[in-house]
């Protein structure tokens, strides 16, 4: 009843701008590539889901760190707004900590495999130079 | 010159009829109502009650829009029944319904009380640091002028219910405070004579703060007083925010008796009429 929903909230909003920045990087890399040729992101040419490509960006870290930075916002906003939209149901007390606890959980396992996700892919990336 | 009666059009109104005591669920019943121009529902409901069924029940009191007692729901949209004219919203059939979001206590009777309750839990009224000065005040509380703008659109609330009966997060959502609370709570939040900052922001941070409001803007549309709870709450929102990351004003009330007493006199200006004589004995102006 007592949580912080200030900082909920405002964190809420601060990622959703970050997800504009974050997600306007990937439509450039991965959906405009005909129209902007971003050699940097796709440096073997043609399509961005070639395999090629995927293991050129995999191997940098700034795409590495990229990936878990645009997983962790992503899950934080739509897993908050998800838990809002659920909250607003009326659940009874209990149900409404339930609620948020398996939310939390479910986002910190998410994110967990995700980052291990993100990682193993630059050392498999790495590993088939 | 035309006959008054020849200007009369009888509307049927549609009325939301519930007894608890007697009624298992709520079913309409119509009534024809002849209504000339410039007549009010309010009017309408009063024919009712005195020609075809005097057990009809609403709640009114001033007839003129400023005790928020007659919020109904009228053609669908919450408004005040003695503020809004027949034949602005209806051509012949006029739908009356208790306010949605409330529990009815009969006919086009809402509770209110669950709203005046989540009204008082957001502490509504000026709370000092200074309780000596509140318990025995030596001056007034100076208030400058770009101050008591900053909230007067919010204060012309009067609690009629609209704006809660037109809120879709309300609809489903208990907990949340709803707009009227939510405004009020703003209009306390940012008002100079208080001291009470730090403990509202703390409360507004709660489950019954404003973060549920996904800006629908209803409330604001249906306010028969153009008070705004919509606004009121993003701005809630903003302050709370910029407080949370050091970026807010720091909030303190003003000291009581700000201008020195000397200073306070200035000469009346021109067109300004004196005030009355005061008719009762021994009875002395505020400023003396």
């Amino acid at each position: 009843m007592s949580s912080n929903n200030t900082r909920l909230w405002t964190w809420h909003v601060l990622a959703g701008l970050i997800l504009v920045v974050l997600l306007g990087l990937h439509m450039f890399g991965m959906h405009l590539n005909d129209l902007f040729h971003l050699e940097s992101l796709n440096p073997e040419g043609g399509s961005p889901i070639d395999w090629a490509n995927v293991a050129a960006r995999a191997q940098a870290i700034g795409q590495v760190v990229f990936y878990i930075l645009f997983l962790g916002f992503a899950l934080y906003h739509g897993l908050y707004g998800l838990r809002n939209i659920l909250l607003e149901l009326n659940p009874s007390e209990g149900m409404a900590k339930f609620i948020s606890r398996g939310i939390l959980i479910a986002g910190v396992i998410l994110f967990a495999f995700g980052t291990w996700a993100a990682i193993a892919a630059r050392s498999t990336a790495l590993a088939a130079l | 010159m035309s006959n008054e009666n020849e200007k009369l059009q009888n509307f049927i109104f549609r009325v939301r009829r519930f007894d608890p005591g007697k009624d298992s669920e709520p079913y309409y019943e119509d009534f024809v109502v002849p209504c000339g121009p410039g007549m009010v529902v309010l009017d309408g409901l009063w024919y009712i009650k005195e020609h075809l069924d005097p057990t009809l029940s609403w709640r009114s009191s001033c007839r003129m829009g400023v005790c928020g007692s007659c919020g109904m729901l009228l053609n669908g949209k919450p408004h005040l029944a003695c503020h809004t004219q027949v034949r602005d919203i209806s051509k012949d059939i006029l739908l009356v319904a208790p306010l949605p979001n409330f529990n009815i206590v009969r006919d086009l009777v809402p509770d209110l009380a669950p709203m005046l309750e989540k009204h008082r839990k957001l502490n509504t009224r000026i709370i000092r640091e200074d309780i000596e000065e509140v318990l025995e005040p030596t001056d007034q509380y100076w208030q400058d002028p770009e101050d008591l703008t900053a909230y007067l659109q919010f204060a012309y609330c009067i609690k009629c219910g609209c704006c809660m009966a037109a809120c879709p997060t309300l609809a489903t959502d208990d907990v949340y405070s709803g707009p009227m609370p939510l405004t009020q709570g703003y209009r306390y939040l940012i008002d100079t004579r208080d001291g009470a900052f730090r403990e509202r922001a703390k409360l507004l941070s709660s489950e019954i703060g404003p973060w549920r409001c996904h800006y629908a803007g209803e409330c604001s549309a249906v306010c028969p007083k153009g008070v705004d709870p919509a606004r009121a709450i993003q701005l809630m929102k903003r302050e709370l925010v910029w407080d949370l990351v050091k970026l807010g004003k720091r909030r303190h009330q003003k000291p009581v008796g700000l201008l020195p007493k000397e200073n306070r006199a200035t000469e009346r200006r021109e067109g300004i009429a004196e005030a009355p004589e005061f008719t009762i004995e021994g009875a002395t102006s505020p400023a003396e």
